[in-house]
């Protein structure tokens, strides 16, 4: 293929498997195709970028449903919540109330990780495995069960505090922390710029700032994604150098 | 590093034809050895998704060629097996020898008998 220019491709590629891998990658596609062709090269090449990508399209897409599932049910939840209940746990909801958009920030970033980092990593990966744990805990306190809300606060705190401590789980606890920052000052700026700037907006331009909001808050989610995915390989991904050593 | 170092079946035999490579062994080295000793012939993109997720694992490593004009000035990446993976590998291909024990598997499908 020498007369075509593959910059292009090879930055697209680059994109999702960055610039040594792509590097290698076109250059072994472009050997491979002086004896079966242009159109191999290309097929082949398409080929390698759907199985490089899929799975963080998917993961993206899962993410988005897992999202806004929980917080349908969440909704449903606080509609039907017993009377019994608020009057036994009036205190509490009163904290949650004066948090409430914290707690929208703590609850998006998780249940849009957790759903994210399931399909991209697997659920055996540890940092999965203690963001499931933060994430029911933490929803489970949210929901203002008599007693059991407080029980669970108290557990998802000591076993954040466990993970500190310990030498297996320190790690998936850093990636969640940083993915947790990130998460929560994305979706409090683009919440932000929804109030704050477009509510000016609103009375003129409803359907211009609701879009706007929307194209903010999913930019937001992308961000999180990126960040998410970009710790976990720092912290987690990263072969340590006994690893490396040859056979 | 999470500490499991299980392989699923493709990835064993890419480690298996990266060690018999040895410092050939490169993306189309490796598609082409697969090819003559499996009769499969897999996907480019299942090849390098496989040696990234490897490279993430810590059970092969990579080196950087010369750029070559055959490859439009793109350098080779050779890659090698780590000490983490051949002990994977070797772990794996343990258990499916324990298992193999006493089914006289092989000599059925030389034999071309019929497995009832």
């Amino acid at each position: 293929m020498p007369d075509v220019n593959l910059s292009l491709p090879e930055s697209i590629l680059a994109l999702f498997a960055g610039r040594a891998r792509a590097e290698a990658i076109l250059g072994d596609l472009t050997e491979m195709a002086l004896t079966r062709g242009r159109l191999w090269f290309w097929i082949a090449y398409a080929r390698t970028l759907v199985s490089l990508t899929w799975r963080i399209v998917l993961a993206l897409f899962v993410a988005d449903i897992g999202r806004q599932m929980i917080f349908d049910l969440f909704h449903l939840y606080i509609r039907h919540t017993p009377d019994a209940w608020r009057d036994a746990t009036d205190s509490w909801l009163d904290l949650l109330n004066s948090t409430g958009p914290v707690l929208a920030c703590i609850m998006s970033t998780l249940w849009f990780v957790l759903p994210f980092a399931a399909v991209r990593y697997g659920l055996r990966d540890r940092f999965v495995q203690l963001t499931f744990a933060v994430a029911v805990g933490t929803t489970l306190a949210f929901l203002a069960i008599p007693w059991a809300s407080l029980a669970c606060a108290a557990v998802t705190l000591v076993l954040a505090a466990a993970a500190f401590t310990s030498r297996t789980w320190r790690k998936p606890l850093e990636v969640l922390l940083w993915t947790g920052a990130a998460g929560v000052t994305m979706i409090a700026v683009s919440s932000a710029v929804r109030f704050r700037v477009l509510a000016l907006l609103v009375h003129s331009h409803r359907l211009l700032a609701g879009n706007t909001f929307a194209l903010f808050f999913q930019t937001g989610l992308l961000v999180l994604a990126f960040v998410c995915a970009r710790m976990h390989a720092l912290l987690l991904d990263k072969p340590s150098p006994e690893d490396r050593t040859l056979a | 590093m999470n500490p499991e170092r299980t392989l699923g079946e493709f990835e064993q035999i890419v480690l298996l034809a990266v060690l018999r490579l040895g410092d050939e062994a490169y993306g189309v080295t490796i598609l082409d050895e697969i090819a003559a000793k499996t009769g499969r012939n897999p996907a480019p993109g299942a090849l390098y998704t496989t040696l990234h997720r490897m490279e993430d694992k810590g059970l092969v490593t990579f080196r950087d060629g010369s750029p070559t004009p055959e490859r439009g000035g793109r350098a080779k990446r050779f890659v090698q097996v780590t000490r983490v993976g051949r002990n994977a590998l070797a772990s794996a291909q343990s258990a499916y020898q324990s298992l193999l024990q006493g089914l006289d598997l092989l000599d059925a499908k030389l034999f071309g008998g019929a497995y009832a």
